[in-house]
C-alpha cells in the first residue's frame, strides 16, 4: 500500500464506524491530540467521535532530512472515540486489518505506555501497540484534560502513518515511502525537512520568538476574559509551538523550561474552562444525538460517568 | 465442598501490575471466606495480561457457631427485687430462650444479661455475589476508568467469568455482567469458550493457545529461550526481571532469534543492553566470557505464519535504536564532560537548593573534608575531580534517552576525555547503592563522593523543612540516609556525623541565607540527627534485634560506623545463654538509680562505708570490668569490651540477694546508690544495657 492508500483505507473503515471525518487543523501542532477536535471535544459529557490526518509538527526531532527515521514534521491518523466502546480494540484492530495488517502474520502487542502531556494539562493510560516491536500506535484512554476529569472517558487512537507505510512498504528509509506510484516522500518533503531543521536549530530568532510567546500568551487570556475561548485556545496553541521551537533552538534552560509549560498549561486550562462553560450555557446539544461508535452497553448498577455534568457549576 | 472459579477479563494488563495483583486477589479471597465461616481448600491462580483468575474448593455451608449474644445490662434486666423485667424477657423472647437459660457476662462497660445461642453457618452462594463484587477494589499502581463507567481498574475489565459448582455466580462490574464464558487467544482462538466444567478450564485455554499458569508460562519461556540461544552457541544473559515481565507480557509465548550487525557491539555494553530489554524487552546473549553477542530473542505473543517477517521487522526497530545510539554517544564525545560544567547552571537541583552545579560544588567541598577525616587525605584529587564532574553527564544526549545509565556515561565520556581512571570510576560508583540491596560503590573515592552528595541531600532538604512524611518522600531522602549507612559500615569510614551536618550546612549558607522558613543551626542538627536515628532503627531492625539496636542507640550514634559495630558485639552477646538475664538485672539497677534524687547519689561511692562483702566484691569488679573496658575501646574491640558484662552477673546477683539498698541509714543507702550508679556508668559509652529484653523482642514501628 502506498501512503494515500494507507490515509484512503483508515478514512473508508472509520468512516464506515459512523466516525465523523474532519480535516487537519489548520495551527501548527505538535499532535493530533492538540486540535480542539480532540482536546476540547474530549471535555464534558457529549458524544464525539472523529478521524482526521493531522501532519504534527516537532522541531526538536528535525534532522536536516539526513535521519532515516526522524522527522521536524509527520503525520498522524488521528481517532478519537467517545465514550470508548467496550470493543475498542477490536475495533481497533480490525482498521489494521483494513490496512493489510494481519495479527496473524505479525505478531501485535499492546504494550504499556502512559500518556501524559504537560502543556495541556492532560493524561492518560493504555499502551503502544506493536508490530513485530515497532510502535505503530498510542492508544489511550484519556483520564484528565485541561486539568479536567474526562467523564466519559475517550479512546485516543494515533497511528503513526509513516512508520505504517514503511513497515507496509518493507523499507528502512522514510523518504524512500510511496506516497502515491512514481512519487516519493523524499521529493515531497526533503526540502522541508532541510529549511526547516535549518530554521529551528539555527536561524529561528529567540528573542522574536520569546516576545511573541508574550504576545499569544496575553491574547489568549484576554480573550478568555471575553468569553471566546476557541480563539483563545488557538493562541495558546501559537504559544506551545514557539515553546518547542525556543526548546529546539536551545534557547531555554532546564530551569525556564517548567515554567514556560506551565505557562501554556494554563492558558489550556483556562480554554477548557471557557469551552465547558460555553457548551454548558448551549445544554450540551450534541447529548440529544444518538450518536455512537462500537458497543455500548448499559451500565449496570452504578451512575453513568457523564451525569456528573448535570451538576457542573460553571461559577465554582 | 464445590469448586469456585472467578476470572476477571481484562484488557491487557501492565506486565508488572500482574504479580501483586494476583496476589492480592487471592489473599482477599481467602480473607473474606474465612471471615464469613466458609471452609475453603487450596487456591489455584493464573494470570495472563488478559486474566486475573482464582479457582478454589468451598464449602457450601460454613460451620454452626455458638456465640454470646449480649441484651441489656443486668441492672435493666432485673429490679431491685431481683426478678426479670421487661427488658429481660423481651430479650429472651428474641434469642428464643427462657430467662433461666440466660447468663451473666462481664464486659469493659459492666454486667450484661447475655444469651449463648448457635448462628447456623452462611450459604457460600448467598456470600459470594458480594464478596466477588468487592474483589474489584484491587489496589494497581495507577487505575483507569473507561467509556461511562464510574468504576475503575488497572486496565478495563471486559469479561467476568464466575461459576461456583455449576451455577454462574451473578456479578457485575461497571458494564460487565458475569457468566460462564471466558476468552482464549486474541487472535488465534478468538470469540468466547463456554466453561461447562471448572476442572476444564486450564485445559479449554491450554487448548485455546493461552496458558495461564505464570509459573507454567515462565518455565516454557525460559526453555525455549535457551534452546534457542543454544542453537547459536550462547546463552542468555541472566534477567530475572526480564523473563518476569516477559512472562506477563504474553499469553504464550513465543520466542524468536534476531540479529544485529556486529559493528554495533563498539557501543558500551551498558547502552546495547538498556536498549534491548528495556526498550524492546528482547534478552541479550552473551558467549561463555560473558561477551555481548549480536543476537537476540524477542518473545512474540502470537506464533506467526511466517516467523521471519516479524523477526525482520523486530531486527529493523533494533537497528535504528541503535543507529540512534550511535549518533548520541559520538555526539557527546565531541564535547568533554569539563566543557559541560556551564550547562549545570541551567538544571535546577531544587527551587530553592539551586541548581546542580551549585550541588556540584558542594559536594567537592564535602568530599575533600569527608576524604580528610576519614583519613583517606592522598585521595583527596581524585575526590575532588570526580565530585566536580559527578553530574555532568546529566546534560548528555544519552543520559536524556536513558536516565538510568547516569554514572556510567560519566565514567565513559570521563575515559574519552583522558580522565584518570580512578576518576572516571569515581564518577559512576558516587551513584551506588541506587537502592536498598544494591551493590556498593567499586572505589573508596566514589563512596566518599556518594557519601558527600547524600549528606548534601539531606542537610539542604532539612534546611528548606521539606521532610519526608510517611506516606511521600518526593526528593528520595530516605533512600539517601540508607545510602549513607551503607556506605559508612561498607566502607568502615568513621567521623562524626554531627560535625559533617554542620560542615554541610555551612556550604549551603550562600544559597539559603536569603531564604525565609530555613531550619539553620542546632534545631537543623537535632531534627536531622533525630531523622536519621529513626532510620538507622528502621533498618537495622530488619536484620539485628530490635531491643540491641535500643540499647544501642541510646548510647549515642554520632559515628555510624562504630555504632553498627557497637550493635554487632552486643547482638553477638545478647545470644550467649549466660548473658540472657544481664538486661533485667540491669533494669532493676536503672530503676532503683532512677529513684534517687540524681544530685545527692552522684559520685564515686565510699568504700569505707562498705557493710556487707557482696558490696566490696561488686566494687571491686567495678573496678577490673572498668580497665578491662578502657582498654577494649582503646583498641577499638567492642566486642570484648561487652563480654565483661559477664563478669558482673554473679556480683550483681549476689548483691542483690544478700544487700538491702533501701536501709534507714541515709548515707549507708546513698552510697549504695552510688555503687550502682558505677555500674551503669561502665557501659556509657557503649550501650543502655537495661534497654535489653530478657525474653521478647518486639518490634517498635519507628517514627518516620
Amino acid at each position: 500500500m502506498n501512503f494515500q492508500q494507507i490515509i484512503l483505507s483508515l478514512q473508508d473503515y472509520w468512516a464506515k464506524k459512523k466516525c465523523l471525518l474532519v480535516q487537519p487543523y489548520d495551527i501548527e501542532v505538535g499532535a493530533g491530540t492538540m486540535s480542539p477536535l480532540t482536546f476540547l471535544k474530549a471535555l464534558g459529557p457529549e458524544p464525539w467521535n472523529v478521524a482526521y490526518v493531522q501532519p504534527a509538527r516537532r522541531p526538536a526531532d528535525g534532522r536536516y532530512g539526513e535521519n532515516p527515521n526522524r522527522l521536524y514534521q509527520h503525520h498522524q491518523y488521528q481517532v478519537l472515540l467517545k465514550p470508548s466502546p467496550q470493543d475498542v480494540q477490536d475495533l481497533y484492530l480490525d482498521s489494521l486489518r483494513a490496512i493489510d495488517i494481519d495479527p496473524l502474520k505479525h505478531d501485535i502487542r499492546f504494550v504499556e505506555d502512559d500518556w501524559e502531556s504537560p502543556t495541556l494539562g492532560a493524561w492518560g493510560l493504555g499502551w503502544e501497540v506493536w508490530c513485530d516491536g515497532m510502535e505503530i500506535t498510542q492508544f489511550t484512554y484519556f483520564q484528565q484534560c485541561g486539568g479536567f476529569e474526562c467523564q466519559p472517558v475517550s479512546a485516543e487512537l494515533t497511528y503513526g502513518l509513516e512508520r505504517i507505510a514503511m513497515f507496509a512498504q518493507n523499507i528502512e528509509d522514510v523518504y524512500q515511502i510511496e506516497w502515491v506510484e512514481g512519487v516519493r516522500y523524499n521529493e515531497l518533503f526533503r526540502a522541508n525537512e532541510f529549511e526547516m531543521s535549518m530554521y529551528s536549530f539555527e536561524q529561528a530568532d529567540p528573542v522574536m520568538l520569546s516576545n511573541l510567546f508574550s504576545v499569544y500568551e496575553a491574547e489568549s487570556n484576554r480573550l478568555i476574559k471575553l468569553s471566546a475561548p476557541l480563539p483563545a485556545y488557538d493562541y495558546a496553541l501559537k504559544c506551545s509551538h514557539i515553546f518547542n521551537l525556543l526548546d529546539a533552538r536551545g534557547a531555554i534552560s532546564v530551569t525556564e523550561r517548567a515554567g514556560f509549560i506551565k505557562r501554556v498549561r494554563d492558558t489550556a486550562h483556562l480554554c477548557a474552562e471557557g469551552y465547558l462553560k460555553s457548551r454548558h450555557k448551549a445544554g450540551w446539544p450534541l447529548l440529544r444525538n444518538e450518536w455512537t461508535v462500537g458497543k455500548q452497553p448499559e451500565v449496570v448498577g452504578e451512575k453513568k460517568a457523564s451525569d456528573w455534568w448535570l451538576n457542573f457549576n460553571p461559577d465554582k | 465442598m464445590k469448586t469456585l472459579l472467578f476470572e476477571i477479563g481484562t484488557e491487557e494488563l501492565p506486565a508488572m501490575f500482574i504479580p501483586q495483583a494476583l496476589d492480592n486477589l487471592k489473599k482477599f479471597i481467602l480473607k473474606e471466606l474465612s471471615d464469613a465461616g466458609l471452609a475453603c481448600g487450596e487456591a489455584r491462580i493464573f494470570a495472563t495480561p488478559r486474566r486475573l483468575s482464582i479457582s478454589l474448593d468451598i464449602d457450601e455451608e460454613g460451620k454452626t457457631v455458638t456465640e454470646d449474644t449480649v441484651g441489656p445490662p443486668i441492672r435493666v434486666a432485673f429490679d431491685s427485687k431481683d426478678k426479670p423485667t421487661k427488658a429481660a424477657e423481651s430479650f429472651a423472647q428474641k434469642v428464643g430462650k427462657k430467662i433461666s437459660d440466660l447468663k451473666k457476662i462481664t464486659t469493659d462497660k459492666g454486667e450484661y444479661l447475655a444469651a449463648r445461642v448457635e448462628m447456623p453457618g452462611k450459604l457460600a452462594r448467598n456470600i459470594l455475589p458480594q464478596l466477588l463484587g468487592r474483589a474489584f477494589d484491587l489496589d494497581f499502581p495507577k487505575s483507569m476508568r473507561w467509556g461511562n463507567v464510574t468504576c475503575s481498574f488497572g486496565r478495563p475489565v471486559r469479561w467476568i467469568c464466575a461459576i461456583y459448582g455449576n451455577d454462574v455466580v451473578p456479578v457485575s462490574y461497571g458494564d460487565v455482567v458475569s457468566s460462564r464464558h471466558t476468552r482464549g487467544h486474541r487472535f488465534l482462538a478468538p470469540g468466547e469458550i463456554e466453561i461447562h466444567s471448572i476442572e476444564k478450564y486450564e485445559g479449554l485455554l491450554e487448548k485455546a493457545h493461552v496458558i495461564p499458569d505464570l509459573q507454567k508460562r515462565k518455565i516454557w519461556l525460559e526453555k525455549q529461550v535457551d534452546s534457542l540461544a543454544a542453537s547459536v552457541g550462547a546463552v542468555k544473559r541472566p534477567d530475572e526481571h526480564l523473563l518476569a515481565e516477559t512472562t506477563c507480557l504474553v499469553e504464550s509465548p513465543f520466542p524468536v532469534l534476531g540479529k544485529f550487525p556486529e559493528s554495533y557491539l563498539t557501543l558500551p555494553t551498558e547502552v546495547l543492553i538498556q536498549e534491548m530489554r528495556k526498550h524492546q524487552r528482547y534478552f541479550n546473549l552473551i558467549d561463555s566470557k560473558k561477551n555481548l553477542l549480536p543476537y537476540f530473542i524477542a518473545v512474540s505473543n502470537t506464533p506467526v505464519s511466517v516467523p521471519e517477517i516479524s523477526v525482520r521487522g523486530y531486527e529493523r526497530v533494533l537497528r535504528a535504536r541503535l543507529e540512534d545510539a550511535r549518533f548520541f554517544f559520538d555526539a557527546d564525545r565531541k564535547k568533554s564532560l569539563e566543557s559541560r560544567l556551564p550547562k549545570l547552571k541551567g538544571v535546577v537541583f531544587h527551587k530553592h537548593l539551586g541548581n546542580l552545579f551549585e550541588k556540584s560544588e558542594r559536594i567537592k567541598k564535602l568530599a575533600c573534608v569527608l576524604a580528610e577525616v576519614t583519613k583517606n587525605s592522598k585521595l583527596a584529587g581524585i575526590v575532588s575531580r570526580a565530585a566536580k564532574l559527578s553530574k555532568t553527564d546529566l546534560v548528555t544526549l544519552m543520559v536524556g534517552e536513558f536516565p538510568e545509565l547516569q554514572g556510567v556515561m560519566g565514567r565513559y565520556y570521563a575515559m574519552n576525555d583522558g580522565e584518570e581512571q580512578s576518576v572516571a570510576q569515581a564518577i559512576e560508583d558516587h551513584y551506588y547503592p541506587r537502592y536498598a540491596d544494591d551493590q556498593l560503590p567499586e572505589t573508596t573515592a566514589g563512596a566518599i563522593v556518594g557519601l558527600a552528595d547524600r549528606l548534601d541531600t539531606l542537610v539542604s532538604f532539612f534546611a528548606i523543612n521539606e521532610l519526608p512524611t510517611s506516606t511521600s518522600d518526593p526528593f528520595a531522602i530516605r533512600r539517601a540516609c540508607l545510602g549513607i549507612l551503607n556506605i559508612c559500615t561498607g566502607f568502615k569510614f568513621y567521623f562524626s556525623l554531627s560535625k559533617m551536618i554542620s560542615e554541610a550546612e555551612q556550604q549551603l549558607d550562600a544559597i539559603i541565607a536569603k531564604q525565609k522558613n530555613t531550619v539553620r543551626g542546632s534545631s537543623l542538627q537535632s531534627q536531622l540527627m533525630e531523622f536519621i536515628r529513626g532510620r538507622i532503627k528502621a533498618f537495622w531492625i530488619n536484620t539485628h534485634k530490635a531491643d540491641v539496636v535500643e540499647a544501642v542507640l541510646a548510647a549515642g550514634f554520632d559515628d555510624i560506623t562504630e555504632t553498627y559495630q557497637r550493635i554487632v558485639a552486643l547482638e553477638k552477646l545478647a545470644c550467649r545463654d549466660d548473658i540472657k538475664s544481664i538486661g533485667t538485672v540491669f533494669k532493676r539497677v536503672v530503676n532503683i538509680v532512677k529513684k534517687q534524687d540524681q544530685e545527692l547519689t552522684k559520685g564515686k561511692y565510699d568504700v569505707s562505708l562498705f557493710v556487707e562483702n557482696a558490696e566490696k566484691k561488686l566494687a571491686q569488679t567495678i573496678d577490673t570490668v572498668d580497665s578491662k573496658i578502657k582498654s577494649s575501646l582503646r583498641s577499638g574491640n567492642f566486642e570484648e569490651a561487652f563480654e565483661v558484662i559477664a563478669d558482673l552477673e554473679a556480683p550483681l546477683a549476689c548483691f542483690f540477694d544478700e544487700v538491702m539498698v533501701m536501709v534507714e541509714n541515709i548515707d549507708l543507702m546513698r552510697n549504695r546508690v552510688k555503687l550502682l550508679h558505677a555500674v551503669t556508668d561502665l557501659f556509657k559509652p557503649l550501650a543502655d544495657i537495661s534497654r535489653l529484653n530478657s525474653k521478647s523482642n518486639t518490634v517498635e514501628q519507628s517514627p518516620l
